[in-house]
């Protein structure tokens, strides 16, 4: 068989991009949203849509006795988030064998806060993007690599089977019909971000260079238990002691944070954590902010509880913060809105790359399967549509659930986060079993209706949000707080996509899709055909 | 005041993407009827076009370091590239400014 490169590299393009496209749509989506995760967590959350963080924080008057009178004896660890502009409570976490605790503690009075019953933007939208929810044998986190290596190839060989990369560098005919159209929109979305698509899917790459190439700590450290161990405590820093199994005390937090933060120039502390509680020989870790650098640092000092000594600090070497810079690139912790809405601007573009993409797959092959009664354009066109609007069906419907389940609410044996969970995959599958009902009829049907669904939902979110908390947009715009307008930003966000999804699926109403056996085949070479 | 900067890198970006897209004969033709083989104009548009973007570049380095203003001068072209793009498939006309001064 005699192929040029540009060939070989379109059959890769195409079969890559119909095989994992739909993985892809799901990570870049989930990703999208994961650049306003707090943001979504004080929508999901409304107990810790609170004031501003105090600027002096009064740890032992307000999470000490929080931290005293909830974590239990058996728990190993306990730790705070100190509060920020986006997340401005006191987030206290512990772990008792395999039950993991969290608490909200409002650090001006030291309140703790009703229990927020979900996981949120943080628990559920942002390990979706990186492992899926899928924790059997890592596979999600395998998955998720899969796809990022094929990204990183569509994006190569997409660059290699563009014949027109800069002749068509601004090109996109809206006006012509669906197939040119359609790729039109994908080459410009994958051509103009395709800087941010490389480095994003790379840096995502590197930030799980432990688990994807864990040979490159096996060559200097060995491959058995203790090894692992010495490379984390050098690359990342580790301080550990043996718990001694006596009673100790705990000297002042407020001023372990203090000296702390006296070593690193101005930056605050982020995250603190008390290892063996109530020990002889326990100890805290203080770490640093990440709020004013790309570089997601790894500075940490370590404390004795009971004297409040210092006992070590840590920064990390300079491979090690190469590889932290990528990681800080990937995921935005420091405060920089402009570069947030970027991110989150270039992560949709993705997203619209992707299912641009499967368009043109679908578009250019209807009428040749047809023709030849092949099942290709069936399934995948149940594949994509559920895919896409069907994930941004079932993400609002998480919304919804979260707003309209009682405090107390469950299913089954999951408890309310989990039932909100369950609803998501619910409506996910349903999108999936309707675009494969309603594949065998028109063409757009399935985009159509379930465009209606998408813009309804998001409606009914905001509507919940407003019913159920009061945080309705005349309240949240006016006043003032941090908070409040990460409330009204995703009230806003899921308007515009209530307006875009019903405007999608009346023009696609107006419009019947293009009658297949109109791209005739002179059209479809003309097109640059695949496969 | 950051948001002055910002939107001066913006569009500085846009008129440079602009001025870049117009040098190409397509785009110059979905904007004006003038004969697009003005060959000094195209060359113009060209240059003027490189050189709003470095200065984009500049400024968003100028603003934010190199760390996080290499970051933000990217995204900024991006979504300056895409606006261009935009504005070419449903607003050509609004890039005819751009054209004014390289036909003078």
């Amino acid at each position: 068989m005699n192929t040029t490169f540009r060939q070989s590299m379109q059959g890769l393009h195409t079969w890559a991009g119909v095989l994992l496209g739909s993985l892809l749509f799901v990570i870049f989506w989930m990703g999208s949203l994961s650049v306003f995760d707090r943001e979504i967590d004080r929508w999901m959350m409304p107990a810790t849509r609170l004031a501003a963080p105090p600027a002096a924080l009064a740890l032992d008057r307000t999470v000490l006795p929080a931290a005293e009178q909830l974590v239990g004896r058996d728990a190993t660890q306990w730790s705070v988030n100190l509060p920020t502009e986006r997340a401005p409570m006191l987030l206290l976490r512990w772990r008792e064998g395999d039950v993991r605790h969290v608490h909200h503690v409002d650090p001006a009075s030291g309140a703790v806060l009703a229990e927020a019953g979900t996981l949120g933007g943080t628990g559920f939208i942002f390990p979706f993007h990186f492992r899926l929810h899928l924790k059997w044998m890592d596979l999600g986190y395998w998955l998720v690599g899969l796809a990022a290596m094929s990204m990183l190839v569509l994006l190569v060989s997409g660059v290699v089977m563009h014949r027109k990369i800069f002749r068509e560098f601004f090109t996109f005919r809206p006006a012509k019909r669906l197939p040119r159209a359609s790729l039109d929109l994908h080459n410009l979305a994958g051509v103009l971000a395709l800087p941010f698509h490389f480095l994003i899917t790379l840096s995502g790459l590197l930030i799980f260079i432990g688990i994807y190439f864990p040979a490159s700590h096996w060559g200097a450290y060995g491959q058995d238990s203790k090894a692992k161990d010495a490379y984390t405590a050098e690359a990342n820093g580790r301080f550990t002691r043996p718990k001694l199994g006596e009673p100790g005390s705990l000297a002042s937090l407020d001023r372990m944070v203090a000296q702390a933060e006296s070593h690193w120039a101005g930056e605050r502390a982020n995250y603190l954590r008390v290892w063996h509680p109530r020990d002889a020989a326990s100890y805290v870790e203080v770490r640093r902010s990440y709020a004013n650098e790309v570089t997601m640092n790894v500075d940490q000092v370590y404390f004795d509880a009971a004297s409040g000594v210092e006992l070590r600090r840590f920064e990390a070497a300079p491979v090690k913060n190469v590889q932290r810079f990528f990681t800080g690139l990937h995921f935005i912790q420091f405060d920089h809105w402009s570069l947030r809405w970027l991110y989150f601007l270039a992560g949709l573009s993705g997203c619209v790359m992707i299912a641009t993409g499967f368009l043109f797959w679908l578009e250019s092959r209807r009428a040749r399967h047809a023709r030849h009664g092949l099942a290709g354009v069936r399934v995948v066109q149940a594949l994509t549509v559920g895919s896409v609007t069907g994930t941004i069906a079932a993400t609002f419907a998480f919304f919804i659930a979260n707003r309209l389940l009682g405090a107390s609410a469950t299913l089954g044996s999951w408890d309310r986060a989990g039932t909100e969970m369950a609803v998501f995959y619910a409506v996910w599958v349903g999108c999936f079993v309707h675009a494969a009902l309603v594949a065998r009829r028109e063409p757009s049907l399935g985009w159509r209706q379930q465009c209606m669904a998408v813009a309804v939902l998001a409606l009914v979110a905001v509507a919940a949000n407003g019913l159920t908390t009061g945080g309705h947009l005349l309240n949240t715009l006016s006043s003032g707080r941090p908070s409040d307008a990460a409330v009204a930003g995703v009230d806003l966000l899921l308007l515009v996509s209530a307006a875009l999804a019903a405007w999608t699926a009346r023009r696609l109403a107006r419009s019947p899709s293009p009658a297949p056996s109109r791209i005739t085949p002179a059209r479809r070479a003309g097109l640059g055909e695949l496969a | 005041m950051t948001a002055a900067w910002l939107c001066l890198a913006s569009l500085l970006a846009v008129a440079g993407f602009g001025a870049l897209a117009l040098a190409m004969p397509r785009h110059w033709n979905e904007v004006t009827d003038a004969a697009c083989d003005v060959v000094p104009a195209r060359r113009l548009l060209h240059a003027s076009g490189a050189a709003l973007i470095t200065v984009s570049v500049c400024v968003c380095w100028w603003r934010d370091g190199p760390a996080f203003g290499s970051v933000l001068a990217l995204l900024v072209a991006t979504a300056a590239a895409a606006a261009v793009a935009q504005l070419l498939a449903w607003r050509p006309h609004w890039l005819r400014p751009l054209l004014a001064g390289a036909l003078r």
